[in-house]
């Protein structure tokens, strides 16, 4: 007996020596094949797979470009998710090295605490968070080094893991092409932020500096931005482009000034709106009510495009779920959501494009000019009608009223390409006035080159009827990475106006990597039944208001009647007709509330069936099939 | 070709002595209901509105926590406890071949409980346009951690013959593998082992590498970590059972 105890011993030991070193080849085998991967790409859009606008970029490179990748993978305090993602980093740059042919190379440091990796972090000023009190500094952050080019990725967010590649690879193309395009803005609104003026009246708030919005902040990584003033008369012709933001009342030596830059080659964007929500919520004190509405009318209408400026798309499929002051929830058909129906999917600009969000947009009709070829951008659905903006500021109810959809739709942006024709036939407008003249420098010339009538070559511009998509509160969320503060993109506005900036003035193989991957896949049959429920809603609530109105108006006309004397006193008539008034209007109003109930219970009975379908199904199915089994089991025993 | 041929025969009785006790068919059925229970009511689905079914295989790593250890623990266990182990290590195959051919056998009835979550598949094209791809993504993931689940369970079934304690040490193991390398499994180790230890006890954690299969990435590495964590398992049974055999 002992014998064999000390046999099972000896034997156990063997086996748990064998298993040890199992596992010393297994982990050797993991390591050695984390050196030899291979990976495939089962997502629809190829998400984690380089596009084909960095593998371009990468080709046009004619030096190597050194990518140094500084993460803190030694420190216990990074967490697995984290290193998960610094895999996912490392992977994408592996990737890029064996795609570039030799014009890539891949740097790994970690830089640990007092590390010489770590100085060379700082010194690209890549910054390190400390995730703990007593920890060391971690840093998840990308340098490219070109010459003496180096550009770089402070921190590398897991969260917009989609516009990973976007960022690596812009990252890549600013070293490789250190000199930046030139954009120019113009604005009526504060999109280059402000500085306020430091002191405050007696009793008054400390004004506040106001940060650029995050386009803003975000197009002078690549661009070397130009503000230009409101009333800019020259536009400097070595600006690649020139874009305009909500350009209210500008001057038509403004406008002749933007004409000519265009006939001269050069590329515009504007952003126009009939009804600029930003515009109240950054507090204009004294927003110009006569005028609230922008337009480029003169320019547009050379170009063969029409706009009314006060007028604001309301389409039902593209409502949005606002929060009201009262907070409660409105689906606003002047809110537009748009989404793949509703953009072109064909357009490099916004072929990646998912979701979008205008709040408050116009729309743009007419073909274009004979020598233009104009392409929609973004379309409403044909379930929607141009309303007032007065109007759309009233809310939904006042839209829904008298909604009559055009059946048709409507154009909310366009890609205008060709020869543009000028605006003014006659030549420069002249001064406003004599001062103006007298203001003039006496070295400056009254015109410094003669105007043109017509494009020298083909160009582009792209007009957008509303400038909102691109307030913060529309388009970002802003996040805190390690301490750092991060935009993170709500939709693609962001995206939707890197892709313009840069296809008009950058690369276009860049427009072409951003946002891919869906950031949305809706639940199209709830949306549709959401949709069909509305109009079914809206059609009844219109028929019973109309009931409503009919009898207000007999009750009127029975008040009319009635001679003056008995003005203020009911007649028996009347009473029966007041009677039956409130009568209708408390049945009116339960019909709509069944109404609204009855429409809810359609997507409710949907998502019901579908759970009973999924929670229950498969398992009676399963207990069915063991039933009969058994039964037959103990058929055959018996 | 013996080898096949023997193996291919054990997984056969194994897999139809699941279909006649009813134990299996009250798994599946609490399995499923469960699942669909979760992700419709408590990451609820349905009124998220997306075509995304990650709030599925998020409860899948949790629900096999419970259903693979239980659907491990009778495969040793119950031989050596009715007596049967004796018998079958005296058939002509070899041990090799009746571990395999019990594992086989337990890993395609859970993989068929998870293909039995069809439906939702099915739900969700209905209602919108999902990723195909990352649902392949999921459902591979998904099937290869049940394996390293079951390949634990099959382990700690062959270390004893009380089912209750092989199905309460699988559990403990793979909650530790599941949570290992999250903050709080860490947090606890940073204050007193060294880096290197923690960094290794991360490393093995199965979270990681099941969460690119639901991205809907196909990558070696992943499936050599799987493949790796169930030969060791069921090197370890091997070795339980042969020392057993000769105790």
């Amino acid at each position: 007996m002992k014998q064999t105890g000390l046999k099972w011993i000896w034997k156990m030991s063997g086996g748990a020596l064998a298993l040890l070193a199992l596992l010393v080849i297994l982990i050797a085998l993991n390591i050695i094949m984390g050196g030899f991967y291979f990976r495939k790409d089962l997502t629809e859009e190829k998400v984690f797979t380089l596009s084909e606008g960095t593998l371009n970029l990468l080709k046009k490179l004619d030096a190597p470009v050194t990518l140094k990748y500084f993460f803190t993978r030694s420190a216990a305090a990074t967490s697995v998710p984290l290193k998960t993602f610094a895999r996912q980093v490392e992977d994408l740059l592996n990737e890029y090295r064996l795609a570039a042919d030799g014009k890539i190379v891949v740097e790994i440091y970690d830089p640990e605490p007092d590390s010489d990796a770590e100085e060379w972090a700082e010194r690209y000023g890549l910054s390190g968070q400390t995730l703990d009190l007593a920890g060391p500094a971690v840093y998840c952050g990308l340098a490219a080094v070109k010459g003496d080019a180096v550009e770089t990725i402070p921190v590398l967010d897991p969260r917009s893991e989609e516009l990973l590649e976007y960022n690596i690879t812009r990252m890549i193309a600013r070293a490789a092409n250190p000199k930046k395009p030139v954009v120019g803005v113009m604005s009526s609104l504060p999109v280059m932020g402000v500085r306020a003026f430091p002191y405050a009246m007696p009793g008054q708030p400390r004004p506040q500096n106001q940060p650029p919005w995050a386009v803003f902040q975000d197009l002078g990584r690549d661009y070397e931005v130009r503000s230009l003033p409101a009333g800019a008369e020259h536009l400097d012709p070595d600006m690649d482009l020139v874009i305009l933001i909500h350009p209210k009342n500008l001057s038509d030596k403004t406008l002749f000034a933007l004409d000519q830059f265009v006939l001269r080659g050069g590329r515009l964007m504007a952003f126009i709106d009939p009804m600029c929500l930003c515009e109240a919520m950054l507090g204009d004190a004294s927003p110009d009510l006569s005028r609230p509405f922008s337009d480029l009318n003169k320019l547009t209408d050379a170009w063969g495009i029409k706009y009314e400026g006060d007028k604001v798309v309301a389409d039902l499929e593209a409502a949005t779920r606002v929060r009201l002051n009262n907070n409660a929830l409105d689906e606003n058909p002047a809110f537009l959501t748009l989404r793949r129906e509703n953009i072109d999917g064909q357009n490099v600009i916004t072929a990646p494009l998912e979701s979008l969000i205008l709040p408050g947009a116009g729309a743009f009709t007419g073909a274009g000019a004979a020598e233009l070829r104009v392409e929609s951008l973004l379309v409403s659905s044909p379930q929607s009608q141009l309303v007032n903006s007065f109007a759309a500021r009233l809310g939904s109810e006042a839209i829904r009223r008298d909604f009559q959809p055009g059946l048709k739709k409507m154009n909310l942006a366009l890609r205008l390409h060709g020869r543009f024709k000028t605006a003014f036939p006659e030549g420069a407008p002249p001064a406003a006035s004599a001062a103006d003249d007298k203001e003039q420098k006496p070295g400056e010339s009254k015109e410094e080159a003669p105007a043109l009538k017509e494009s020298e070559k083909e160009t582009t511009v792209i007009l957008v009827a509303d400038a909102d998509l691109l307030y913060d509160a529309f388009a970002v969320q802003e996040l805190n990475v390690f301490g750092a503060r991060v935009y993170q993109p709500m939709n693609d506005n962001i995206n939707f106006f890197f892709n313009a900036v840069d296809y008009l003035a950058g690369s276009e193989d860049l427009a072409r990597i951003r946002s891919r991957g869906r950031f949305e896949r809706p639940f199209d049959k709830v949306l549709a039944l959401q949709r069909s429920a509305q109009e079914k809603w809206l059609l009844k609530e219109r028929e019973l208001q109309s009931q409503l109105e009919s009898t207000r108006e007999r009750l009127e006309s029975l008040q009319r009647q009635k001679d003056k004397n008995q003005k203020y006193i009911l007649s028996p008539e009347q009473e029966e007709e007041i009677n039956r008034f409130r009568q209708e209007q408390l049945k009116t109003q339960r019909e709509l509330k069944q109404v609204r109930k009855n429409l809810r219970e359609g997507i409710e009975r949907l998502g019901g069936k579908v759970k009973i379908l999924n929670i229950l199904l498969v398992p009676v199915l399963v207990a069915g099939a063991g039933l009969i089994f058994a039964w037959r089991r103990s058929a055959r025993t018996r | 070709m013996d080898f096949v041929r023997n193996t291919k025969a054990i997984a056969k009785r194994e897999l139809v002595s699941y279909f006649e006790s009813p134990v299996a068919y009250v798994f599946m059925i609490v399995f499923l209901m469960l699942l669909g229970f979760l992700t419709f009511f408590v990451s609820r689905f349905y009124e998220i509105g997306q075509a995304d079914l990650r709030p599925f295989f998020f409860w899948h790593p949790w629900l096999f926590l419970i259903l693979v250890p239980a659907a491990a623990m009778r495969l040793w266990a119950e031989e050596r406890r009715s007596g049967t182990i004796e018998t079958l290590l005296t058939l002509p195959v070899s041990m090799t071949e009746a571990i395999l051919g019990k594992f086989l056998a337990a890993w395609i009835f859970i993989g068929l409980i998870i293909a039995l979550t069809f439906p939702i598949v099915l739900t969700t094209v209905y209602l919108g346009d999902p990723d195909k791809g990352a649902i392949i993504g999921g459902y591979i993931g998904s099937f290869l951690l049940a394996g390293t689940y079951l390949a634990v369970g099959m382990m700690t079934s062959a270390f004893t013959r009380n089912q209750v304690i092989s199905f309460v040490l699988a559990l403990m193991i793979c909650l530790f593998l599941l949570l290992a390398g999250w903050p709080p499994v860490t947090d606890l180790l940073v204050k007193w082992a060294p880096d290197w230890l923690v960094n290794g006890v991360a490393a093995f954690s199965f979270m990681p590498h099941y969460e690119a299969f639901q991205k809907g990435i196909l990558d070696s590495r992943d499936f050599v970590y799987y493949l790796s964590a169930i030969a060791l398992m069921l090197f370890g049974t091997y070795i339980v059972v042969e020392s057993r055999k000769s105790a």
